[in-house]
């Protein structure tokens, strides 16, 4: 419940604020998010199964959206352009998909 | 969720890396109900804030469980599939209960508080539980990683907003989506266009019978000059708009006037052309070059020691473009960085202005062109 609402208040927070993202930001924003998305939604899926636990998922979490950006960055760096990106997107979306339907499974039992 | 009900009573199975320290103390499984009825209530209040109930918690929680006066260190860990609150009950004060169960008792306060009356100070959660400031940060923390996730998602989401990305998007994204809408636009009105044309054939196919004209020899005649409403309108907007495009009839309508200025001759042909080009790109419908009407064959050139040629016409700087268009749009246009004024701006010495006008004149004018090969074909 409670990190349901922090996830809650973190988008209001950024509703009510509106921020822009800085112009630097641009390309590693959306990827970063998508790689947090991934990193909750594994926590999600260890809560179901008990195993959760704060530090590992601060780790994952960290870890996933460092690499993330990493990752983009240096498809900026060597010319790749939005490829690596892409490409990140689509194993972090294959990832959650797995997760979510894990997620499925123990939740709803179908 | 569902899961909590699952729920070992027992207290090992939390014993997850921070529980630990819980499970020793284990002498009396706790009952599964307490771990359960915590789930709900996380108590939504301030979960950040650790709860300083301290004491007297932990020893209500276990009476009402009903269970044994021995405090369960159940399961600290079912906590965290409810998923709640952060704080654990803080641990001081349990001395009451034995050394070591005093220990699993603060863990477990935590839970059981979620059960009772303590639940306003300590959060539903006993989740957190087992190691105790460190645990606390460390949940606090993810808690705080969740909330970014949630701001980052909306920042993004932003960021993607088309009316938004325009505001940062590159110059040359810019040029590209402006060709992009302008050749959509041209194809909307060439449709438009045929729709129009249709729909004053079908109109004059119609209105002859249903209103015939009066003295019905006239035939074909009487009947264009009946159905003013449909064919006839029709026509004489095209044959303004061609007029207008032409350049065969003097013009008026918002627009700007742009001035460059040029004491050294620096600018040359090429500028104007790119500036003609970027006007018409952002929807100009006449355009006169220090007092020549362009037209679809206008032309610019560089005239050695004097300064440009305009449609075969000597003209000299200043340059005013006087354009008839969307006034703001034709601004915007212009400024683009990169564009006609940073480029003008870039030459020696020259200055280019824009003054944006409500309303101006074009009288610049042009001979209708009298085409001596091309026919309409079809």
């Amino acid at each position: 419940m409670i990190p349901l609402l922090a996830l809650v208040l973190g988008v209001v927070a950024g509703l009510l604020l509106g921020p822009s993202a800085p112009d630097w930001l641009d390309p590693y924003l959306p990827v970063a998010v998508v790689a947090a998305v991934d990193a909750a939604l594994g926590a999600a899926r260890s809560l179901v199964e008990r195993t959760f636990d704060d530090r590992e998922f601060i780790v994952s979490f960290a870890s996933n959206v460092v690499i993330a950006v990493l990752l983009v960055l240096l498809g900026d760096l060597i010319g790749l352009g939005g490829a690596l990106s892409t490409a990140v997107v689509v194993v972090l979306g294959i990832r959650i998909f797995t997760t979510a339907t894990v997620l499925r499974r123990a939740l709803i039992r179908l | 969720m569902t899961a909590s009900a699952a729920r070992p009573s027992r207290p090992e199975p939390a014993g997850e890396s921070p529980a630990e320290p819980v499970a020793g103390a284990g002498t009396d499984p706790a009952p599964s109900t307490a771990g359960e009825p915590d789930v709900p209530q996380p108590a939504v209040p301030e979960p950040l804030v650790p709860p300083e109930p301290a004491v007297p918690e932990p020893a209500v929680p276990e009476a009402a469980v009903a269970e044994p006066a021995v405090p369960e260190p159940a399961h600290p860990q079912s906590a965290e599939d409810g998923g709640d609150g952060v704080q654990q009950v803080e641990g001081d004060g349990e001395p009451a209960v034995g050394g070591a169960v005093a220990r699993a008792a603060q863990a477990v306060a935590g839970e059981p508080g979620t059960g009772d009356v303590a639940g306003a100070t300590t959060p539903a959660q006993p989740g957190a539980g087992s190691g105790p400031p460190r645990m606390r940060l460390s949940r606090a923390v993810t808690l705080v990683l969740l909330a970014a996730l949630g701001f980052g998602g909306v920042v993004a989401a932003r960021s993607a907003d088309p009316s938004f990305s325009l505001a940062t998007a590159r110059p040359d994204e810019l040029a590209a989506s402006l060709g992009a809408i302008g050749a959509e636009n041209r194809a909307l009105a060439s449709q438009e266009g045929r729709l129009r044309r249709e729909a004053a054939g079908t109109a004059g196919a119609g209105s002859p019978g249903a209103s015939p004209a009066p003295g019905g020899a006239s035939g074909p005649a009487g009947g264009r000059g009946a159905e003013s409403g449909g064919g006839a309108d029709a026509e004489r907007a095209r044959a303004d708009e061609l007029a207008i495009l032409a350049g065969t009839v003097p013009v008026d309508g918002p627009g700007l006037e742009l001035t460059i200025r040029d004491p050294h001759r620096a600018v040359d042909a090429s500028v104007l052309v790119d500036a003609l080009q970027e006007l018409r790109d952002a929807g100009a419908e006449a355009i006169e070059i220090a007092g020549v009407r362009a037209v679809v064959s206008t032309y610019v050139a560089d005239e050695p020691g004097h300064g440009l040629i305009v449609d075969g016409r000597s003209v000299a700087a200043p340059y005013v473009l006087r354009v008839v268009g969307d006034a703001h749009t034709l601004d915007q246009a212009l400024r683009i960085p990169g564009g006609v004024l940073d480029t003008v701006a870039a030459r020696d010495g020259a200055q280019a202005s824009v003054r944006t006008l409500g309303h101006l004149e074009i009288r610049a004018l042009r001979p209708a062109p009298s085409p001596r090969y091309a026919r309409p074909a079809g």
